[in-house]
C-alpha cells in the first residue's frame, strides 16, 4: 500500500538512536461541542511537528469527524477501513499531510455504526493506535461523555480539557471530569457491590444521597475500606491539563485559576492550568480556508498562545497567577 | 483529599506553609473572586449556600494568616493537631514572611532602587502586579528600581509613583518618597551643572 511505503521512508526515531522511543499520547476532550477541540488538536499537532517531533493526529470524533478538513486533506483511507477490516494493518490508514512529520488518521466518511463501537473492538484499535511509531499521538475527541470519548481520554497519558469562558462549557467540562473518573473507578473496582454504588452515584439524583466524589468515597469506605483507598489513589493519579480557549479579557484568563481551585475543592483533583488562547479572528479566517492557523497566521495572537501552552506542557509547567498580569 | 470544611487555613487558600505576605494576599484575592456569587467558575459544583460557607472560611483564613502574631499562634495549633507535620513545616516562616511591618528595614539615606526591590521581594510581590494594580507603566517601575533617573518621568509623577509603590508594599510612604527623591534631586542638580 502507498501509505505504508510512505511512512516507512520516514526516519523512525527508535530505530535510529537504538533507544526506546518516548511516546506521549495526548487526548483533547472537554464535553461541549463547538468549543475548539478540533482546532486545538490540529494546532497542537502542527506546533509539535514544526518543533521536529514525529506526530500523529487521530480523529477520534467517531461519526462526526472533521480533523481532515482543518488540515485541508482529502483522505482516501480512514479509520473505518481498519475497523471494518477492509485493510489489515492500521499503518495502512495513515495519511500524509502537507506538514513534514505530521500524519493523520482520519475519521471521515465513517459508516454509521462506528460512533458506538463494541468495547473489545474499541480497545483493540486504541491499542493499535498506541503501538504506532510516533513520538506524539494526539487524539481529537468528540463532544459529550460517551463511553468511547471517556475510554479514549483515559487511554492517554495526558488528558487536555478544552473549555471556553461560558457556563455551558464549564458545566460540561465538570460533567466530563466526573464521568471520566467514575468510569475509571468502575474499571479499578473489583467488588460488584462497589461497582453498583459507582453506577448509582453517576445519577445526580441518586437515592444514596451521594453528591460529590467525597460522598462517594466516604460511602464506599463503609462497604470496603480497601476499595475506598483505591478510589482515593485513583483521584490522586488523575491530573488533567486545562486550556481556556477564546479568552477576551483578563477575567477570562483568571477563570482557569478559578476552575483549578474549584476542581481541587470539589473533586479533590489537581488540574494543571497550562494555557489560555486568545479569541482571534484569524482563527475563523484560517478555518474558512481549511488551513491550520499555525501555518496560515503563525504570528497571530492565538498562534502564539498555542505555542506557549505547548511549551508549558512539554516543560510540565503551568501558568502562575501573577504572570497573567503580564499579558 | 479533604472536604473544604476539614481543610486548614493553608489548604483552604491553597498555600504552602511558608507562604509570603504577597502570596497570601494574592491567594485571598483569587479565592474571593472564585467563590463570589457571580463567579461562573464553580458553576454546577457549588451552589449559593456552599459559596457562602467557603467565603466565610476564606475570610477567617485570610485574617489569621495575614496577621503575623495570629499566624504564629495558628501554626502552633496546627502542629499540635497534625501528627504528620513537624517543626520544619514552618521553618521558612520567620518574621520576614509573617507580614509584620517592621520586618523590612529601610533606613533614611539608604533609599535606593535596590533597597526598594529587596523590600518588594521580601513581601513576595512582583513588579508586574504593582504595574497592574497602579496602572504605572512597567518600564517606569523597572527604571525606578534600577535608579535609572534619566528615564524616569518628571518629579511630580515620580513622587506619585513612589507613594503608590510604598502603599502597596505597606512601606513607610514618607520615608520612601523623601529618601528616593533626595538621591534623585542630587542627580538632577548634578546634571544641570554639567549641562550649564
Amino acid at each position: 500500500m502507498d501509505n505504508l511505503e510512505l511512512f516507512k521512508t520516514l526516519p523512525l526515531p527508535g530505530i535510529e538512536t537504538g533507544s526506546d522511543v518516548i511516546k506521549e499520547i495526548w487526548a483533547i476532550g472537554g464535553g461541549k461541542g463547538g468549543t475548539g477541540k478540533t482546532f486545538l488538536s490540529t494546532n497542537l499537532g502542527v506546533t509539535l511537528a514544526r518543533a521536529g517531533k514525529r506526530v500523529l493526529l487521530v480523529d477520534a470524533d467517531l461519526g462526526c469527524a472533521n480533523l481532515h478538513t482543518c488540515l485541508g486533506v482529502n483522505p482516501k483511507v480512514t479509520l473505518s477501513d481498519f475497523v471494518q477490516g477492509k485493510v489489515n494493518k492500521i499503518e495502512e490508514v495513515l495519511v500524509e499531510t502537507e506538514i513534514p512529520n505530521l500524519a493523520l488518521i482520519s475519521g471521515a466518511y465513517d459508516y454509521l455504526e462506528i460512533s458506538n463501537p463494541k468495547y473489545t473492538q474499541k480497545m483493540k484499535f486504541i491499542r493499535k493506535i498506541h503501538d504506532l511509531n510516533f513520538e506524539y499521538i494526539i487524539l481529537d475527541l468528540g463532544a459529550g461523555t460517551s463511553f468511547t470519548n471517556l475510554d479514549f481520554f483515559l487511554s492517554a497519558n495526558m488528558g487536555i480539557l478544552n473549555v471556553i469562558p461560558e457556563p455551558t462549557s464549564i458545566e460540561n467540562t465538570y460533567r466530563f471530569i466526573k464521568s471520566t473518573f467514575y468510569r475509571r473507578f468502575k474499571k479499578v473496582a473489583r467488588d460488584p457491590e462497589v461497582k453498583e454504588v459507582v453506577t448509582m452515584a453517576m445519577d445526580e439524583k441518586n437515592r444514596l444521597g451521594i453528591r460529590t466524589p467525597h460522598d462517594l468515597i466516604d460511602y464506599i469506605d463503609t462497604i470496603d475500606e480497601k476499595a475506598g483507598q483505591m478510589l482515593k489513589e485513583t483521584i490522586y493519579a488523575f491530573s488533567p491539563k486545562l486550556i481556556v480557549n477564546q479568552v477576551r479579557s483578563k477575567d477570562d484568563i483568571t477563570l482557569g485559576f478559578s476552575m483549578r481551585s474549584s476542581c481541587l475543592k470539589y473533586f479533590g483533583i489537581k488540574v494543571d492550568y497550562v494555557g489560555s488562547i486568545e479569541y482571534d479572528d484569524h482563527v475563523w479566517r484560517a478555518t474558512k480556508k481549511k488551513r491550520p492557523l499555525l501555518l496560515e497566521y503563525p504570528s497571530s495572537a492565538a498562534s502564539r498562545s498555542i505555542e506557549r501552552a505547548v511549551k508549558n506542557m512539554l516543560a510540565e509547567e503551568e501558568l502562575k497567577f501573577d504572570l497573567i498580569l503580564r499579558a | 483529599m479533604k472536604r473544604f470544611s476539614d481543610q486548614n487555613h493553608y489548604e483552604l487558600l491553597e498555600l504552602s506553609y511558608n507562604a509570603t505576605w504577597g502570596e497570601i494576599k494574592k491567594a485571598y484575592q483569587l479565592a474571593k473572586r472564585t467563590y463570589s456569587q457571580d463567579s461562573i467558575a464553580p458553576y454546577s459544583l457549588f451552589d449559593a449556600n456552599d459559596r457562602e460557607m467557603i467565603l466565610d472560611r476564606i475570610e477567617e483564613a485570610y485574617k489569621t494568616l495575614i496577621d503575623g502574631k495570629k499566624r504564629k499562634r495558628y501554626n502552633q495549633d496546627i502542629l499540635k493537631g497534625s501528627p504528620e507535620l513537624d517543626d520544619r513545616t514552618f521553618k521558612d516562616t520567620d518574621e520576614s514572611t509573617t507580614g509584620e511591618t517592621d520586618d523590612v528595614i529601610l533606613l533614611p539615606g539608604q533609599i535606593t532602587g535596590e533597597a526598594l526591590k529587596q523590600a518588594r521581594e521580601k513581601r513576595g510581590v512582583s513588579l508586574e502586579e504593582i504595574a497592574d494594580l497602579t496602572k504605572i507603566n512597567l518600564a517606569y517601575l523597572q527604571f525606578l528600581e534600577q535608579d535609572h533617573y534619566k528615564n524616569l518621568p518628571v518629579r511630580v509623577y515620580l513622587q506619585s509613583y513612589l507613594q503608590q509603590y510604598a502603599a502597596i508594599l505597606k512601606l513607610d510612604s514618607t520615608l520612601v518618597v523623601d529618601g528616593y527623591l533626595e538621591s534623585y534631586q542630587q542627580w538632577v542638580e548634578k546634571n544641570e551643572l554639567d549641562e550649564g
